[in-house]
Parts: structure tokens; sequence; C-alpha cells
């Protein structure tokens, strides 16, 4: 399973998704070609019913009566079926106002019951005289066939595909000529019957004409007619081609052959563009109630002439409970006798609708196209481009296929290209988020190395700190037991490692050194240039360079000789007899020592010093010589005091060092000297991120105890 | 970096400005380069006029040492001149006229690298 998802994965994933959707494509185009077997063919019929819906056929020319046997002719003359002689009647008052044409949209397969003669067959014995006087009076089929035979009357009929009892296998109608083919071939194309349902031999003998009522639905829908039809080996014409047929006294309907089918149906001069079997797609218009009179309105006369004159009349049913109601693509049920009205009022105007067969070749070149855009454009555009670009193709799609309709009668099946092409769309858009899916693994993945990697650095910056930190004597333990001089000191690094030192040693019983650093530049190359220093001070310092000009002139020799980057370091260094009191200071480029004494004001021991140490090769630096009292204070920072800078981007300044130097606090032994600088610079800074390493080292002296 | 010179005599006048701290060391280095370049023993004597600059880290003051070196090496002349108050401060901490010779103002810098040459 998860294999086969992975292969899916891939087979989406090849090519930005083109291959795949372009096989798609090519699958969707086959299937195309099977308009009857397609999955999107009841998407297509929705959307033809749509262009009916938005454009239904407009009744140009009512040249349709329906005379209709409805509720109100059946409270009039009595339940159906009328006793024929009622139905003789009405077709005989139609015929008096001299119709086109009359088409019977009633099956009579059966004599009639209420002839007389069957009444005179029911009689009990001894009733003779009145079943003379009924023998006498004439055969209701037989009054109705005189009446078919005045008028220009035609059957309907229907065909069965199955035998029943009053079915036959042949119809008395005038057959359909076939022009440019065989009737075979022709009757190979049209809607074939085995079994038709037809009216008593006597009224088809006097009727003018038959023809065939049969309608397929689709769905529950009626949206194609045939024109003609076959039963048995007879090709018949419907009853609307008859109805025409007859009205313009033609001597045969006729259809026209092509290599792929009917071409045409002809009646008289009019020809009618089919489709390949002789269907028709009906252009519906709106169901209309004046396309209908009521028969007993008729039969009552109640019904002008010119309403039935040269009109083509279909006699049918209405009545609740008589026919079943067809559904039209405008979602209306009528019967079907106005769907023949509405096929009549089509031919009659010639708004009828046709499905060309290059209509798919036509979809099929737009399938292709369309997909070849999406495949083309998706994998090149921006989703959100892309699907904007897709509506658009869509609207220019469903409005060719709506202007096709309104301006051509043409059927266009946008639907099945919308369908096929979303799902190219949709494989592409699949293969899309597929790959920003994984691209967004990757960065997770990516984001998860980088922090695993900072988080690795950290940690070793953080060792590298404590190494650093660990490597600065400790002034609470360096002196056990000392008396004469007190140490404290401050290394604050801004960031994980610093650039700046602080040392103190004893170089003998009554000598201290001690020394203040600063490396240019921070992080990691200053701090190993810091250790270097401190290392390098340290070793030329106990070697015995005798005072503090000495050690800070040979620590600049030692470090000068390898420093490829070209670093320099300042120093504040210093040697105190702590027997005596006498105070060495050697400065190289570094902020002056300030003295604090008991007695007197601050002082600064600057002296003539010299450069930072690697800025002069050989360079021969001078010490300051100073005497302090018992309880004086040497105080060493670095600029990381000095420079220290506020949220103003104001520095902390040498001035206010002095100031806070000159303090009580700080005046308060050496450990108070550092926490009142660090405090103040604390609030002078408040919380702005510190730039630069800061150092406090303070040495106070307490005289020879 | 804004860097901006002018000629004046034999001698080329370079004058920074702004602030020369870590983020802007690099770039004054690198604006430098051809000036430093061109400062030999038979070219023209460099003067930077630091009128403009109002604040040098110590990074800058490696930059300016680099400098020093370059022209010591191939034995240029090169001086400063005009320092800003904190700037001469931070010279005066760091001993740096020992590194460069310091003038008070151009014209003195410009009088001074043309009567040694």
């Amino acid at each position: 399973m998860r294999r086969a998802l992975a292969y899916l994965r891939r087979l989406f994933q090849a090519g930005d998704g083109r291959p795949m959707a372009t096989a798609l494509l090519i699958g969707l185009v086959v299937v195309a070609q099977f308009p009857e077997r397609t999955p999107f063919k009841v998407a297509r019929l929705e959307l033809f019913d749509q262009y009916q819906s938005v454009f239904p056929r407009a009744r140009d020319s009512a040249p349709v009566v329906i005379v209709d046997i409805d509720e109100a002719s059946l409270k009039e003359i009595g339940q159906w079926p009328w006793p024929r002689d009622r139905t003789a009647e009405l077709i005989r008052v139609i015929g008096r106002m001299n119709p086109a044409a009359i088409g019977v949209d009633i099956y009579m397969p059966e004599p009639d019951q209420t002839s007389p003669a069957k009444m005179a067959a029911r009689l009990e014995k001894g009733q003779e005289a009145l079943r003379r006087a009924l023998m006498a009076l004439p055969d209701h089929d037989r009054v109705l066939a005189d009446v078919i035979r005045e008028t220009p009357t035609v059957l309907g009929a229907a065909g069965f595909d199955n035998e029943t009892l009053t079915t036959s296998r042949a119809l008395r109608a005038t057959p359909v000529r076939v022009n440019g083919g065989s009737d075979a071939d022709a009757l190979s194309h049209v809607r074939r019957y085995p079994f038709v349902l037809a009216s008593l031999p006597e009224l088809q003998a006097a009727a003018r004409g038959q023809g065939l009522l049969s309608v397929d639905l689709q769905g529950a829908v009626v949206r194609r007619i045939p024109l003609v039809l076959g039963v048995g080996d007879a090709l018949l014409p419907s009853l609307a081609i008859e109805m025409l047929r007859i009205a313009t006294g033609s001597p045969a309907a006729e259809v026209d052959m092509g290599p792929l089918g009917v071409n045409h149906v002809r009646v008289a001069d009019l020809a009618v563009n089919t489709q390949s079997d002789a269907e028709v797609w009906l252009h519906f218009g709106k169901a209309d109630p004046a396309r209908y009179v009521s028969a007993a309105a008729v039969l009552a006369g109640k019904v002008p002439a010119d309403t039935i004159q040269n009109k083509l009349v279909l006699i049918g049913l209405s009545g609740f409970g008589l026919v079943d109601n067809r559904l039209t693509p405008l979602r209306e049920q009528v019967p079907g006798v106005e769907i023949q009205a509405q096929l009549l009022e089509s031919l009659f105007d010639n708004d009828l609708l046709l499905r060309p067969r290059w209509m798919g070749w036509l979809e099929t070149a737009l399938l292709v196209a369309g997909g070849a855009f999406l495949i083309w454009a998706v994998p090149a555009l921006r989703p959100r481009l892309a699907i904007f670009l897709a509506i658009i193709l869509y609207g220019v799609l469903f409005g060719a296929g709506f202007a096709t309709f309104k301006f051509a009668g043409l059927l266009l099946d946008a639907a099945g290209a919308f369908a096929s092409l979303n799902i190219v769309l949709g494989s592409l858009l699949g293969s899309a988020f597929i790959e920003a899916d994984r691209q967004r693994r990757v960065a997770e993945a990516e984001l998860h190395r980088e922090r695993e990697a900072a988080a690795q650095t950290a940690g070793e910056l953080a060792a590298a700190r404590r190494i650093q930190l660990g490597t600065l004597p400790d002034p609470a333990k360096a002196f056990p037991g000392e008396t004469r001089f007190t140490v404290a000191a401050l290394l604050e690094p801004a960031r994980d490692v610093g650039g700046d030192l602080y040392d103190f040693f004893m170089l003998d019983a009554q000598r201290l050194f001690f020394v203040v650093g600063d490396v240019s530049g921070k992080g990691v190359p200053a701090s190993l240039f810091m250790a270097v220093t401190k290392a390098l001070a340290k070793s030329v310092a106990l070697r015995g360079a005798a005072g503090a000009s000495a050690i800070v002139t040979a620590t600049n020799e030692e470090i000068a000789r390898e420093n490829p980057e070209m670093l320099f370091v300042t120093m504040a260094a210093g040697v105190l007899d702590v027997d005596t009191g006498a105070l060495e200071l050697c400065i190289a480029g570094h902020d002056a020592p300030r003295i604090l004494r008991a007695s007197s004001p601050l002082e600064l021991a600057d002296g003539e010093g010299g450069p930072p140490l690697c800025m002069l090769d050989g360079f021969d630096y001078q010490a300051l010589g100073l005497q302090l009292q018992p309880g004086d204070t040497v105080c060493l920072v670095t600029d990381g005091v000095t420079e220290a800078m506020n949220g103003e981007l104001s520095p902390y300044g040498a001035q206010r060092l002095d100031r806070v130097l000159a303090s009580a606090a700080a005046r308060s032994g050496a450990a108070g000297t550092i926490t009142a600088v660090r405090e103040d610079v604390r609030r002078f800074v408040a919380g702005a991120e510190p730039s630069d390493d800061l150092t406090l080292l303070a040495i106070q002296w307490h005289g020879a105890r | 970096m804004e860097l901006s010179s002018t000629q004046i005599g034999a001698i080329t006048v370079v004058a920074p400005k702004g602030r020369i701290d870590h983020a802007q060391a690099p770039l004054f280095q690198q604006a430098m380069q051809s000036h430093v370049a061109a400062c030999t023993q038979e070219g023209s004597p460099l003067l930077l006029d630091f009128s403009g600059v109002d604040y040098i880290s110590s990074v800058g003051l490696r930059s300016l040492m680099l400098i020093a070196r370059s022209v010591g090496a191939q034995k240029g002349k090169v001086a400063i001149a005009a320092l800003q108050p904190t700037v001469r401060e931070v010279f005066e901490i760091s001993r740096f006229h020992l590194v460069l010779k310091v003038h008070d103002t151009v014209d003195a810098g410009v009088a001074a690298l043309g009567t040694a040459a």
C-alpha cells in the first residue's frame, strides 16, 4: 500500500505533473469518442437542457391546434373511451372547418364495445324487437371509418419491441422513399420496431395516412424525436411528418442518405436536417394553454372556424388519469400530444436543434487545445493565476456553448470538455500540491538541520565561554590568607566569548603583577587572540622580566611575531610591591588606570605608555612609577565600560566613570568599587544590548600588615 | 562608506564620513584600497581628512594601522588630520600618534607632507 502510494506520488511528481496530465488528457480524448458511453453523458444532457431553459423556442407562428379531450370534455360527454360515434362526431365537426390535416393521438386497436351490434349481442332472449332495432343502427367503427375517409385524417400508431395481444407486424401506411441509398441502408440507421400497435384495419384502410408516435425517453426527459422509423422491413413516417405530407398533398416523405446515415428528411419542399438516425433534437418552447381547445367546446360548436381552418389539428387526451405526462427539457410536465404539437411547430418554423457529426470533432479539438493550454500554463504559473486562467477558459467554453445554441441552433457539449479539463486541472494541481508539500518537507528538514547546527554551535560556544572564563583567576581564591591587598574583578563578554582579558598573580613573595587587556574585534577570533596574549604575558612575566615596562615590551615582541590577522590588543599592566606600596604601571594604548586615594580625589595614572601591542614592532614601552598609601585602590577598566551604549546610542563616558569612582560606595573596598561601577553602567544602558566586552579590575592595597 | 578625495598639489586628501565602527571598518578599508595602492615612494602622499568622522572603534583603528603598515611597506607617506574631539580622545588613549602622524588641520597636514617630499 505504502509502496503503491509512493509510486503514485512519483508518477504525479515527474516533469511537474505534465506527463501524468498528458496521459489523462489522451485517455479522456479517447473516452470522448464514445459519446453514449462517456461518464459525462448526464452532464451533457443536463447542459443541453440548460441551453433550452435559457433560450426556449419562441412560438412564432401557431400552425397547430390541439383538440383536447380534457376534464371538461369528460364531464360533458362522459367517461373515456367514448363511444366511437362521439369520436366520429368530433372529427366530423373539425373536418367541416377545413383543417390542413387531423392527427389522431389515440390508439383504437379493438372494436368499440358500445357499437349497437355489440349491445344487441348482450340482450336477454325475448328482446327481439330491441335487438332488431339495434342491429339496424350503424356500427360505430364504421361511422368513424366513414368520417375518417372524408377528412384529412392521420392515425397514430406506436412501435413495440415486444409482441402483445393487440400488436401486429405491419402498418398500412405510405412508405418513406429513400434517396441516395437502399431501404435496408436507411432501416439500418433508424429506430426500428418489430411490432406495432395500430388501430382497427377498417380504420387504417379509411385513413389518408398513418404515422408513428413512438418516442424514446432519455432518463425521464423527452429530448430527441424520430421523424422516420422502421416497422419490420417498412420505413415509415412519424405522425408529424405524415400530417405534413397530407397537409401538403405530397405523394411520400423522403429521406436523403449520406455515407454516415440519414442526412435529411423531406416532405414537399421542407428538408429537415436530422441526426444520422433520422431523429431531431426538439427545441422546446414553454407549455402554452393557447395551443389547446377543449373537445367539448368543438362539439358544442363554440369554436370559431378560423381556429381550425388550415391548421394542423391534433386530437389527444389530457384528462387526469388518462395519460402519462412527459417531462420536457424545460422541466415542464406536458401530455404527449403537446410534444407532437411542439414538433410540428418546430418543423413548420424550421427551428430544430442539431448536433452534427463534426461537433464531436470540434469538442475533441477544444478538449485537446484546452488541455494543452492547462498542461502548459499550470506548472508554469503560480497556482492562483493558473486557476484564474482555467476559470476564464471554462467561461469561454460555456459561453461558446450558449452562443452556438442561440445563434446556430447547434448543440455544443461544453460540459464534457469542462469535466475532462477539470480532471486534467485536478491532476496538475495535485502534482503542484505534492511538489509544494515536498518542498515544505525539505524546508522543514533544512530548518531542523540548521537548528541542530545552531544548537551545536551554541553548545560549543558555551563550552568555549566556560573555558575562557575558567582561564581567568578567581580573586576570592587566588590569594588565600592574604592581608596586604584585596583584588576584585569582573569580565562580561558581549557575546558568548570575548576579547577582553584580566589576570593577576604574584611574581615573587612581594610583587603582584596585574593586567587588563582588550583585543580589537569580537567573537571567536578575538577570544583566541585574548587567550594567546594572556598566556604570553604570563609566560613573559614569570620568565623574570624586570618590571612592568619590560614585561609589556617583551609581550609586544612575542605577540607581534605570530599575528596573521593583524589584530592588536590594548593593555594596562602593573606591578605592585605589596609590602611597600610602590606601583609601576605600563599603558599600551589603553584607558588610563584610576587611582582611588583615601586622602585625595581621583587620580588618572596615565604616563607616557605606548601604542597597543602589535602596532609597532620593537616599541620600547615606558612605565610610570607611583606610591600607594594604605587604603588606596587601583581600578582598571576596558572600553566596554566607557563606551557602553544606552538605547539612544550615547556612550557611558569617562566622566560618568570618574564620578561613580569618586562616590563613597566605590571607595568601600575593591569589591565595592567593582559593584558600584557595574551597577552604574547597568542603570545607564537600561537593558540595551551590550556591544562590547566589559572588564573591571580593582586592587586595594591595605599596607604591609 | 562615503569617501571623497581631492588632490592638493601632489597630495591626495581623502575624507571619509560618519562612524568607522565594526560594520563600517571593512568598507572603509575597501574604499581606501586604491588610494593606499597609489601611495608609494614615487606616488602621491596620502592625507586622511577626518573632520567628517565622529566615531572610531578599535576595529577602525586596526584599519588605520593596516593602512599605515601598507604605506610604510611601500615607503609611501601617510598622515591624518583634523580629528574631532571624540576621535582625538581615542587617539590619545591608544597613543595612535605613534602609529600615524596626526596634524591639527588639513592645511597643516598638506604642508607637512609637502615639505617632507
